[in-house]
């Protein structure tokens, strides 16, 4: 019987073959820990950078078009076709006017006003206007603001 | 390591926070400040009154019925003839008004000549951005738009609407419950015009007494020249101004478009025997009397237009 002379095989691991050892491993994990702690502290602060920035833009435009106001002294309606809108600025901060609006046709126009001054602006209307009638008016800043009238042509 | 990840990360989180509370305090702090613009622009009452035109100047009232000062930085005039503009310009003034104050001469200083004949429109505009605005209109023209055609007078709504003077003093005494001896007097009688046209009595204008008891017993005193103050006796030598005098009285035209409240009130004196006549009207007067007073004004009121105008007026009781 030649049975009693094979033994059952143990796999074991080579003693001799190379490894990290625990020093490198502790510096590589580290490392690693310290990368990736950077990078999300970089990212985190872009972030925050830029949160910080759009938000205080937002809250500047905020606070510079609440600042804003301005009444419409005067429309006055001469020549046909021509018209003179005086506005006030009575507000806290300079204003740009930027377009406005009569019976819904747009005219552009760019008239800065600085504070407690007033400007007349004149326009020529498409057409001519009539006598007595009723026009609206919006005048819009710059920064969104907007201030509407019905002015009866009197001329 | 960490540690200093956590301190990195709370830093960060608390420079978020703070930075948001910092706006939004900012935000909350101009919000403030904004909606003190916006009540003081609501707390001031910009008026104009009284728009007359005098020689070649400007002459109007502004006043400030609010809470709080204000100045006037601009008036813009045009002059209208009929209803086609002449011209239409602004002017740079610098006019300060406190609160519950009114300042007369508004324009007088402007280098522009008006004219008395002719319809203005007048608008102030103040630092705040509030305007007001009158129209002139001059007797003879037309009405400017707005106004009610409807000129008439009524007694001021007033229990010392109606006084009189004594001979030869200038005192004024409340005249709804005389003396029986007060004969010979200059009775005064405050009218408002609420029409938006000037009125210019007419010489006929008389207050009439009639005796409750027996209504044959008239007494009539004629509109005499607001001049006078008082008779020096009741004989027909005592004079009084007649009426008219020179110029015509006026009633001023309602300026405030408030055809309630009517114009500034106005005294008219009656004191003649007869239209105008120079002699002051004498009476007898019983103690315990009672007389039902009417007035009877006759006027031009605009341009063209003449009325008589029967006021019921009061019932006087002698003592």
């Amino acid at each position: 019987m030649t049975h009693s002379r094979h033994k059952p095989t143990i796999w074991k691991l080579p003693r001799n073959r190379k490894a990290v050892s625990t020093v490198i491993s502790t510096i590589l994990m580290t490392t690693l820990a310290i990368m990736m702690g950077t990078l999300v502290v970089f990212w985190a602060s872009q972030t925050l950078g830029t949160y910080q920035g759009s938000a205080g833009v937002f809250f500047t435009n905020r606070g510079a078009a609440l600042k804003e106001s301005f009444v419409v002294e005067d429309i006055w309606f001469y020549s046909s076709n021509k018209v003179n809108v005086t506005i006030r600025n009575v507000g806290a901060i300079e204003i740009k006017i930027v377009a406005v609006y009569l019976n819904s046709t747009s005219y552009t126009v760019s008239e800065t006003i600085t504070v407690g001054q007033s400007k007349t602006i004149t326009f020529t209307l498409s057409q001519t206007y009539v006598s007595t009638s009723v026009y609206f008016f919006i005048i819009a800043t710059a920064r969104g603001n907007k201030v509407t009238e019905f002015w009866k042509a009197s001329n | 390591m960490g540690t200093v990840f956590f301190v990195v990360t709370m830093i960060l989180s608390l420079s978020l926070v703070l930075f948001v509370i910092a706006q939004y305090d900012s935000l909350i702090g101009l919000t403030y400040s904004v909606s003190d613009l916006h009540w003081e622009r609501s707390s001031e009452g910009l008026t104009i009154s009284n728009v007359q035109v005098d020689g070649s100047k400007l002459n109007a009232t502004a006043t400030n019925l609010g809470r709080v000062p204000l100045t006037i930085v601009t008036l813009w005039a045009s002059q209208w003839t009929g209803t086609t503009s002449d011209w239409h310009k602004s002017f740079d003034i610098n006019v300060y008004l406190a609160p519950g104050n009114a300042t007369k001469n508004i324009g007088r200083s402007l280098s522009q000549n008006f004219d008395s004949s002719k319809i203005y429109t007048v608008k102030i505009v103040s630092t705040r951005g509030n305007i007001a605005s009158a129209t002139y209109v001059p007797i003879g023209n037309t009405i400017a738009p707005g106004y009610v055609n409807t000129g008439y007078l009524t007694i001021a709504f007033s229990d010392t609407a109606f006084k009189y003077t004594r001979p030869s003093s200038p005192t004024l005494y409340t005249a709804w419950d005389p003396p029986h001896t007060d004969s010979c007097v200059v009775w005064q009688v405050e009218f408002v015009n609420h029409g938006p046209q000037d009125i210019k009595l007419y010489k006929y204008s008389v207050l009439s007494f009639v005796q409750v008891a027996n209504s044959a017993n008239q007494i009539q005193y004629f509109i005499v020249d607001p001049s006078v103050v008082y008779v020096t006796g009741c004989s027909n030598s005592d004079h009084v101004t007649p009426y008219p005098s020179s110029p015509t009285q006026v009633i001023p035209r309602n300026v405030q478009g408030d055809t309630q409240v009517g114009g500034n009130p106005t005294w008219v004196k009656f004191s003649a025997t007869a239209a105008a006549g120079d002699d002051p009207q004498s009476a007898s007067w019983n103690p315990g009397d009672e007389y039902m007073v009417f007035i009877v004004m006759y006027y031009r009121y605009g341009p063209s237009q003449d009325y008589t105008q029967i006021i019921p007026f009061a019932g006087v009781h002698f003592v």
